[in-house]
């Protein structure tokens, strides 16, 4: 699945809000800690408030961050 | 949606039977939220309650409900509407986060950046007697070439415990606490109570598993009331992809509280009678 990349700024600005019917954005980073949304929510963003987020392309490969516990 | 309800009441009396009153509540509040239901979804719903209430088909013994042993369950059967999936058998609603799909077959993740809060902030409950089971459609290993599709995790980006191989043996915390994952392609449980897959806490110690099968600790930052809380969903995080993104649909999600080996067997058995009856226990 692809991502776009996303500024830190707009990941915080889209973090608690809704996109689609009542389910939340969350974005994430990757390998390269770039902020990130998948290309579905992309393509179901029905939240005027970040219609930014529709215009956005999903071209990048996710590379996945791993996390130790 | 007043109207389908008030045909799928119709059903059942014209053909003797009644709706449990508590599948009746969940029915409704499915409809409110946006889920429509034909009359063998209902009678399946139905025989959910019943069944988890020791008057069903499938179970006519133990009381899961009353008792209290099955805390939540998400039949997961909202079609479409994201409000209606994240209600449970108990009207307790969760969270849907990220790029999740909603359709008859369950609620499909992806393995970015979805995952699933079930708002469950447990209380002065005794350790080691936690539980969850849930359905999903396929199965595809982690990197480490373990299964890794149902955890429990303290935030969304720290995961507590995940379902894999346990070994060595966990200590008795853990040991009475369990899990399953059962693919709905598979005529097999992949796993059952037996062994430890549930994070637990004790005190201010949660005791987990780690990639490699290491018993880990973990200092709960609340030293009050347990915090923990229940997830599921694919979390970008510790070893991999973490279900097919094509395949990997949720059917159901259930959280227990001292269940016995057996019962929770049992519960699968439920579980399994309910998606067989809605036609969504083959991939």
């Amino acid at each position: 699945m692809k991502v776009a990349h996303i500024t830190e700024q707009q990941a915080e600005q889209l973090k608690g809000n809704i996109y689609f019917q009542s389910v939340f954005f969350n974005p994430v980073q990757d390998a390269d800690d770039n902020w990130c949304i998948s290309e579905i929510v992309i393509q179901k963003n029905e939240n005027t408030d970040f219609a930014w987020v529709n215009e956005l392309v999903a071209d990048k490969e996710y590379k996945l961050k791993k996390i130790n516990i | 949606m007043k109207i389908g309800f008030g045909l799928g009441i119709s059903d059942y009396r014209l053909r003797g039977g009644g709706l449990d009153p508590d599948a009746l509540a969940f029915i409704v509040a499915e409809e409110t939220a946006g889920a429509t239901f034909d009359a063998n979804q209902k009678d399946a719903i139905n025989n959910l309650f019943l069944n988890l209430k020791g008057q069903g088909p499938d179970n006519n013994t133990v009381d899961f409900w009353t008792t209290n042993k099955v805390r939540k369950w998400w039949p997961l059967v909202g079609g479409a509407s994201s409000a209606a999936n994240e209600i449970d058998i108990r009207l307790n609603a969760g969270v849907f986060n990220g790029g999740w799909t909603f359709n008859n077959n369950g609620v499909l993740g992806n393995p970015i950046d979805t995952y699933f809060n079930s708002l469950t902030a447990f209380t002065g409950e005794a350790t080691g007697d936690w539980g969850w089971g849930m359905y999903i459609s396929d199965f595809v290993g982690g990197a480490s070439g373990e299964w890794f599709n149902g955890y429990i995790i303290y935030s969304p980006s720290v995961i507590l415990s995940a379902y894999r191989t346990f070994n060595p043996a966990a200590p008795a915390p853990i040991a009475n606490s369990g899990s399953y994952i059962r693919s709905g392609g598979m005529t097999t449980i992949l796993d059952t109570f037996s062994g430890a897959r549930s994070a637990v806490r004790q005190g201010g110690t949660v005791y987990t598993v780690n990639n490699n099968s290491v018993i880990n600790t973990f200092v709960d930052p609340d030293m009050g009331d347990c915090p923990l809380d229940f997830f599921f969903g694919s979390i970008n995080n510790a070893g991999g992809g973490i279900v097919s993104p094509t395949a990997n649909y949720f059917k159901s999600f259930y959280i227990t509280y001292g269940v016995t080996s057996t019962e929770m067997e049992l519960l699968q058995q439920i579980d399994n009678a309910f998606q067989t009856a809605l036609g969504r226990n083959t991939y």
